[in-house]
């Protein structure tokens, strides 16, 4: 499996596509700041304070959230480049024919998503803070990167599972202009349902709430190894179930 | 004993109430070119599929290399080199990057082996193309360079050919029998193209509507199929004595209804007439007859032969 993982690397290094997905949102990130940056030196609305400074934490503090559900629904971006329109392409059936099993294609897709999502999470991340703390200079270092690493731990969990969901959905489904609407679908559908049903049917329901992932993406008011508890256990269980269950849906497929 | 690299036993695929493959004995013998012939749609892709591990079978059993059994297939694999349908590759590739994505997959050392295989299928010149770029022609080169990529024992073909232009054909064919000659690799080629695979196949398996009808050397194809001329006369011994005595054949059946099937003269027709004439021997009718694979296939499936 690990030439097929080094292989999968290598042609997903050679797609544009997948330097643009770690460029695009490393360059926004970095343009978020700036912006900020040229509207305290330019007489803007903003203003820093010795009581409100805004500087990196400031901008940490105010986007990570909003990066972090971006991240958890752009989740397929990663999934897309790795898998690449197989299905289209027919190109399982060289891999197939080789002898390799249909559960080493299965993972070695996986892994090799998630490798490209660590890296993406590496470069997008660091570039955000870097920037903030270059263009915007550092409150509290520590404290800041302690906070900020605190919230990527939470969400990571959460995001692998959306990658799982999103690996078994472009296995199992044929069109892939179709698996981000199934994928959202599935990521934001039952905070919907659930929000609806506890408001007018059934108040019980409201118990479930907090542990649907998307709720679970906050870290804000959690805090503690006591509050990774819960995004962990949530997050491994989808991305256990998303797994099984791609895999034997894939072991059953003809392979066109 | 002939060694098998590959032999089904009972090999049936469905889907749902259809039956694409009946259940199916195959057998290809090591170092042979196995030629299988059907009509579209008659199953030899759903076979091959079969054995290259596309589509699992609904009954029956694969033996690859003497192995059986999921496990012992997908490694039995590893000798082998497919090309099923159109070649697939990375539109965005090139021909370069699509054959190296599969060596780094296939653990195939030496990056050279890449330029290897390009020259030898003709694609030195298009390897910094991308895929989507390629003519059909092409596509059939690189497909057929990644079936080679392993060094494999055994080589499933699917209709090969398409999209070759007549000097691609004969460059394929060559390299084919090259293959089987020099690197006694075992060959299964499914061809409609019938005269190719007349000038290819060592033995042939004939398919139609999912049934196996027929397994048959070339050899024995070949006496099947043998051209002879045959004459209607008043009187076979009297024929058959001038025959002998005066053309020295040999090679000559008397048949029931006064009839002489003569295996030799193929190409003097007028010469044996005029001779059984002037020696007094009333001629009723020479016929040249004879089946080519076309006919034999024909004949074999139901259907009317264009000599008919």
């Amino acid at each position: 499996m690990l030439n097929y993982i080094r292989s999968e690397l290598y042609r997903t290094f050679r797609r544009k596509y997948t330097f643009l997905m770690i460029g695009i949102p490393a360059l926004l990130c970095i343009a978020a700041n700036l912006m900020i940056f040229a509207m305290l030196h330019t007489g803007g609305t903003i203003h820093s304070t010795a009581e409100s400074p805004v500087n990196g934490d400031f901008m940490l503090n105010m986007l990570t959230p909003t990066i972090i559900f971006l991240v958890y629904f752009g989740v397929f971006l990663v999934v897309d480049c790795v898998f690449s329109d197989e299905h289209k392409n027919q190109t399982l059936k060289n891999v197939v024919s080789f002898g390799y099993t249909r559960t080493q294609i299965y993972f070695g897709k996986l892994i090799t998503q998630l490798l490209l999502a660590l890296l993406t999470m590496v470069i997008v991340f660091a570039t955000f803070a870097l920037s903030a703390f270059l263009l915007l200079g550092i409150g509290s270092l520590t404290e800041t990167l302690q906070w900020y690493g605190y919230q990527l731990l939470h969400a990571f969990p959460i995001w692998l599972a959306g990658l799982a969901i999103a690996n078994m959905l472009y296995f199992t489904v044929k069109g892939s202009l179709v698996v981000p609407v199934y994928l959202g679908l599935v990521l934001f559908l039952p905070f919907l349902v659930l929000n609806q049903m506890a408001a007018r049917l059934w108040p019980w329901f409201q118990k479930l709430l907090p542990y649907l992932m998307f709720n679970m993406l906050d870290g804000s008011n959690a805090s503690g190894p006591e509050g990774l508890l819960w995004p962990w256990v949530i997050g491994l269980g989808w991305t256990v179930l998303a797994t099984a269950f791609g895999v034997i849906l894939f072991r059953r497929r003809e392979i066109k | 004993m002939k060694e098998n690299v590959l032999v089904t036993r009972g090999l049936t695929k469905r889907y749902g109430h259809f039956v694409a493959l009946q259940p199916t004995d195959f057998a290809v013998p090591k170092r042979q070119i196995y030629g299988l012939v059907g009509k579209n749609g008659a199953g030899k892709t759903t076979l091959l599929r079969m054995i290259s591990g596309q589509t699992t079978p609904t009954m029956g059993e694969i033996e690859l290399f003497g192995q059986t059994g999921e496990a012992a297939l997908n490694k039995a694999r590893r000798r082998t080199g497919a090309m099923i349908e159109a070649p697939s590759f990375f539109p965005y590739l090139t021909a370069d990057q699509n054959l190296e994505y599969y060596r780094i997959q296939r653990g195939v050392a030496g990056k050279e082996c890449v330029r290897e295989l390009l020259e030898e299928v003709g694609l030195t010149e298009a390897g910094k193309k991308k895929f989507k770029d390629f003519s059909l022609g092409m596509k059939q080169r690189l497909g057929l360079a990644l079936a080679l990529m392993n060094h494999p024992d055994l080589l499933l073909l699917d209709e090969p050919v398409n999209g070759l232009d007549p000097m691609g054909i004969v460059e394929f064919r060559n390299l084919i029998l090259r293959l089987n000659k020099e690197k006694n690799i075992t060959i299964v080629i499914s061809s409609h193209i019938l005269s190719e695979m007349a000038n290819l196949a060592t033995c042939y398996g004939f398919i139609d509507h999912g049934v196996m009808l027929e397994q048959v050397s070339a050899l024995e194809l070949n006496a099947r199929c043998r051209r002879y001329m045959e004459l209607r006369v008043d009187n076979v011994e009297k024929a058959a004595a001038i025959l002998e005595q005066k053309l020295a054949c040999t090679e000559y059946e008397v048949l029931p209804g006064q009839m002489i099937h003569l295996y030799q003269y193929l190409e003097e027709p007028s010469r044996v007439s005029t001779l059984l004439i002037e020696e007094g021997v009333q001629l009723s009718s020479l016929e040249i007859k004879g089946a080519n694979l076309e006919d034999y296939f024909v004949q074999l499936v139901g259907g009317e032969s264009r000599y008919a």
